[in-house]
């Protein structure tokens, strides 16, 4: 077995400050009628303070610290997500005390290249949500404990090694108490290895079972359990009714509640939903389905149940609904906020309901942004996005004129009568005949080299037309030559 | 020489209808349009895309019932100040009154492209006009003639427009 071990040294002050440079930082708690540091920031233990310290004497010290109460029932509730976070590498993922996490990775590295780019990967994903982490890699959960608090950063210890190289390990890495481990040290045996000298049953005599076992679970002879994290409880909500529901205004209070119930767990979990399905299972067993998406996570009761209403007169009632359940198909995260100060993030919220209106009945697909690309290509300078999500685009204006309207490909145009380097005279377009009054160009525009583009072979020369007759067209030569109407201008 | 948009300022809901191609009802409604939120609502069939900045909202409605349907939502969401409905056919006196109570709603315009081929429909709206591309006089700007051919509140009129979008002027 393979095993990550993650030790969060500062865990309760890295949830509590999350600037890059944070100042002094410490969070207290009260042991014997006396406030004393409990957990403290790096820039903390730089200036000199210590755990266990009397807040009086940190304050001598740091006259600036910022200082805070310790909540440990919150800080293991933050430890629970980041276990949750940690499942995207191992599936088996479990709690170890209240500051530290052990990764089953046993046949996982390979997935990531090795096991030191694995731990990197950890590492990094951990420190860009604010994180100070120690880690190791060890074959049991003590050698990860020992190596994480008494052995050099981010160490790997390899298949089968634990017994020897942990010998010059202190006996405090055996997660000891402190009353034995004062003991054994009056005796003279201050290392693992000293230890490892004794003769066990006597040490079991004397100590009794918890030295040898700490011993054997550290070295890899004693099994230790590792017990994984709970799943998550799922995000969905169930309605059973003791008599089948057929009535639209039942059914609509009925969704109302699930949608009520299921928000506040996503509300917990700071999540919004982006997609949902409502499965209503009818008297003769059949399940129906209704699906609605959003155009950006929301927690908005009334803006679901508006969606939902709509759908909910489709359902074929029959005999009516036995039960009715509302999962989370696909949710995003979604801070609190309070929006109700702020006129332009309103106006956003409320385009977004308009939006979700929209694509749930035409489809998200529909709804597009026309978005300049960088590029000389005229038929790709502007691209239909079928989503959503608007790209920020700062592209230089296109050198020449372009027109009011595109058409989707060259249309090509029968010449009348031709003119030497230039735009034929007449030509006729669409069965109308058009007699040119003057010409702007050419520009002359290749395709990118690397690939071919629109079937486009050569390059192109672009000429503004006007017309006798009124249009002003955007006409291009191939190549070949043929001459083409690429658009209009307005 | 004054600017289009302010001869259009007190309208909410107008026809525009071009020769040949819709290039020059584009051009009008962007320069009606100008900066503010708007939504382009495209019914199925069009082989010709509108020129709009990449803040626009572009529906491509799957068929002309969705599209009649997305632009009445867009009036009375509240938050988008003109809707342009772009068409391929005339639609019916009941669904424009729709239009219209739709924009009286929230308080909205409505701008309707239409082909040039149907001219003699019944609708709500408040003024319908035909858009002619000219050939420009003497400075070379693009010009085009504006008749009206439908007008709810006094005579009908003609006007002399040009420039480029979204600056179009009355000469």
């Amino acid at each position: 077995m393979r095993l990550l071990y993650l030790w969060f040294n500062h865990l309760g002050t890295d949830l509590a400050s999350k600037s890059q440079n944070p100042p002094p930082h410490a969070l207290t708690e009260w042991v014997k009628n006396t406030q004393r540091l409990a957990t403290l920031s790096p820039a903390a233990i730089t200036r000199g303070l210590r755990h266990g310290q009397q807040l009086a004497d940190a304050y001598a010290l740091i006259p600036g610290l910022i200082v805070a109460p310790l909540d440990r029932k919150r800080l293991s509730e933050d430890l629970l997500k980041i276990g949750y976070f940690c499942q995207q590498f191992s599936p088996l993922v479990a709690l170890d005390g209240e500051d530290s996490l052990v990764i089953d990775i046993t046949g996982i590295p390979r997935l990531y290249g090795g096991e030191e780019q694995l731990m990197t990967q950890v590492i990094d994903a951990l420190k860009n949500i604010g994180l100070n982490v120690r880690a190791a890699i060890a074959d049991t959960k003590g050698a990860g404990w020992a190596l994480t608090h008494y052995g050099s950063e981010n160490t790997i210890l390899s298949y089968g090694q634990g017994s020897y190289a942990l010998n010059l390990f202190p006996i405090k890495a055996l997660r000891l108490e402190e009353q034995i481990v004062e003991s054994l040290n009056r005796l003279g045996i201050k290392t693992i290895y000293d230890l490892m000298q004794l003769d066990r049953k006597q040490l079991t005599r004397r100590y009794g079972r918890e030295v040898v076992d700490r011993l054997g679970q550290t070295i890899g002879t004693h099994s230790e359990p590792l017990t994984p994290l709970p799943p998550e409880s799922p995000l969905s909500a169930e309605l059973k009714f003791p008599d089948p529901l057929s009535m639209l205004s039942d059914l609509i209070l009925a969704a109302e509640k699930l949608i009520t119930q299921l928000l506040l767990v996503l509300r917990n979990r700071d999540l919004g939903l982006t997609e949902l399905t409502l499965c209503a299972l009818k008297t003769d067993g059949q399940m129906q389905t209704l699906n609605c998406g959003f155009a950006s996570p929301t927690r908005n009761t009334a803006l679901i149940l508006n969606l939902l209403e709509d759908k909910l007169e489709t359902l074929h009632s029959d005999y009516g609904f036995e039960s009715l359940t509302l999962h989370a198909k696909s949710v995003a995260v979604l801070k609190d906020e309070q929006s109700a100060l702020l006129s332009k993030e309103e106006l956003e919220i409320t385009n977004t309901d308009l939006l979700t209106n929209l694509g749930n009945r035409l489809g998200f697909e529909n709804l597009r942004y026309l978005t300049p690309q960088a590029t000389h290509i005229p038929e790709e300078q502007i691209i239909m996005r079928p989503t959503l999500t608007k790209i920020e685009t700062n592209l230089p204006s296109p050198l020449g004129p372009r027109p009011e309207m595109t058409l989707p490909r060259g249309e090509p145009i029968e010449i009348i009568t031709n003119a030497p380097d230039g735009p034929p005279s007449i030509f006729r377009w669409r069965r109308q005949v058009r007699n040119v009054h003057s010409v702007t160009g050419p520009e002359r525009i290749s395709p990118p080299w690397w690939r071919m583009t629109h079937g486009w072979c050569g390059q192109r020369d672009y000429w503004c037309v006007q017309t006798e007759e009124g249009p002003r067209l955007w006409l291009y030569r191939n190549d070949e030559p043929r001459w083409f109407v690429a658009g209009e201008f307005g | 020489m004054t600017i289009l948009r302010e001869h259009f300022q007190d309208l909410t809901y107008i026809e525009l209808m071009a020769t040949g191609t819709p290039a020059s009802a584009f051009s009008a409604a962007l320069t009606l349009i100008n900066n503010e939120s708007s939504t382009w609502i495209l019914a199925p069939g069009l082989a010709a895309l509108p020129s709009l900045n990449p803040e626009t909202l572009l529906v491509c409605a799957p068929s002309i019932r969705e599209a009649y349907w997305a632009t009445e939502q867009v009036l009375r969401s509240g938050t988008i100040k003109t809707a342009a409905l772009v068409l391929n056919q005339p639609y019916d006196l009941i669904q424009s009154r729709r239009f219209k109570l739709a924009t009286e709603a929230k308080g909205a315009s409505l701008i309707v492209i239409l082909p040039s081929s149907f001219q003699s429909f019944s609708s709500a709206a408040q003024e319908r006009w035909h858009i002619a591309p000219k050939k420009p006089q003497e400075h070379h700007l693009p010009l085009s003639h504006w008749k009206q051919i439908k007008n709810k509140k006094g005579s009908l009129s003609e006007l002399k427009v040009e420039g480029y979008a979204p600056t179009l002027s009355v000469v």
